[in-house]
């Protein structure tokens, strides 16, 4: 039986997902790149990335590159699932 | 957790136009900019011949080297800020570079077998050519605006061949200055529509 998640759910939250479910599973991809494709701001997007962080949905890596830090984020395995079937219920309450 | 039918629906839209959004943005790349270069490039160099026929030559060789050193920076500063570490994405840019290189090689082939060709047929041929490769493009990158660009286009050339062919549209001249507005207009269209689309 498929369910509903209340972490996925939120909008915001449900864009970063599915925008990071898009990609393939190696891929690391930038703060700055999910912020300005989603157009949020820094604290918006931090805030519900520290929610899925938390979730375990969300792998978040911070790392310096020459002097200048990064952040890159990538869906965990549990995240990807979590997603699916979350996206599997809302398609069965619509039948 | 409950969820109305409309919440449902609404959440599912939401996931499937973000989930479009980002496979054409990372299919896409530079394109816009690339596509808009090169209906500036045939704009100028097609429409030139109506102006000044003893241009022809130089007008293509200097709008095709800007055309192809734009093409490569464009490329290449996309390559440099790509945030996104993945190696089907590599392979999917470094395929559709293999397609480029292999498809004007075999333009060449084609170009070279059929020759004589007059100036409006070539003018037709590279159109056609090179809008295939964007259907491909398309095809690949999952942009289906990509594949309606190119058969658009592609049409058009072809269908102002054959209304110069008939007299309808004049002289030889005319047509290039169509390929110049109808080909070139509508790949600089496209190619701002790309930017504004996905920006």
């Amino acid at each position: 039986m498929h369910e509903l998640d209340k972490v996925i759910h939120q909008p915001a939250r449900l864009k970063i997902m599915a925008m990071l479910n898009v990609l393939p599973g190696d891929a690391d991809v930038d703060f700055v790149y999910v912020r300005d494709e989603l157009k949020m701001t820094d604290g918006n997007l931090g805030s519900h990335l520290t929610k899925l962080e938390d979730a375990g949905y969300v792998r978040i890596k911070k790392v310096f590159e020459g002097k200048k830090p990064r952040t890159y984020l990538k869906l965990t395995g549990k995240g990807r699932d979590r997603f699916m079937d979350h996206v599997a219920a809302l398609k069965n309450i619509l039948g | 957790m409950h969820m109305s039918n409309d919440e449902a629906a609404k959440a599912l839209k939401d996931i499937e136009v973000t989930t479009r959004q980002i496979k054409e943005r990372l299919g896409m790349g530079p394109v816009g900019y690339i596509v808009m270069l090169w209906g500036a490039v045939w704009m100028v160099c097609f429409a030139l011949p109506y102006w000044a026929p003893s241009w022809n030559g130089w007008g293509w060789l200097i709008g095709n080297s800007i055309g192809f050193i734009g093409t490569a920076w464009l490329s290449w500063k996309d390559t440099r800020k790509k945030d996104i570490v993945s190696d089907e994405l590599k392979r999917v840019g470094k395929n559709i570079g293999w397609m480029w290189g292999l498809g004007v090689l075999f333009a060449n082939g084609i170009l070279a077998v059929m020759w004589p060709w007059n100036g409006m047929q070539f003018g037709a041929a590279i159109v056609v050519m090179l809008m295939f490769m964007y259907v491909m493009m398309g095809l690949w990158a999952n942009s289906r605006f990509l594949i309606f660009v190119g058969l658009l286009v592609a049409g058009l050339a072809v269908a102002g061949y054959f209304i110069t062919l008939v007299g309808w549209l004049g002289d030889s001249r005319r047509f290039m200055l169509w390929l110049a507005l109808m080909c070139g207009g509508s790949m600089l269209f496209s190619g701002a529509y790309i930017k504004l689309r996905w920006r």
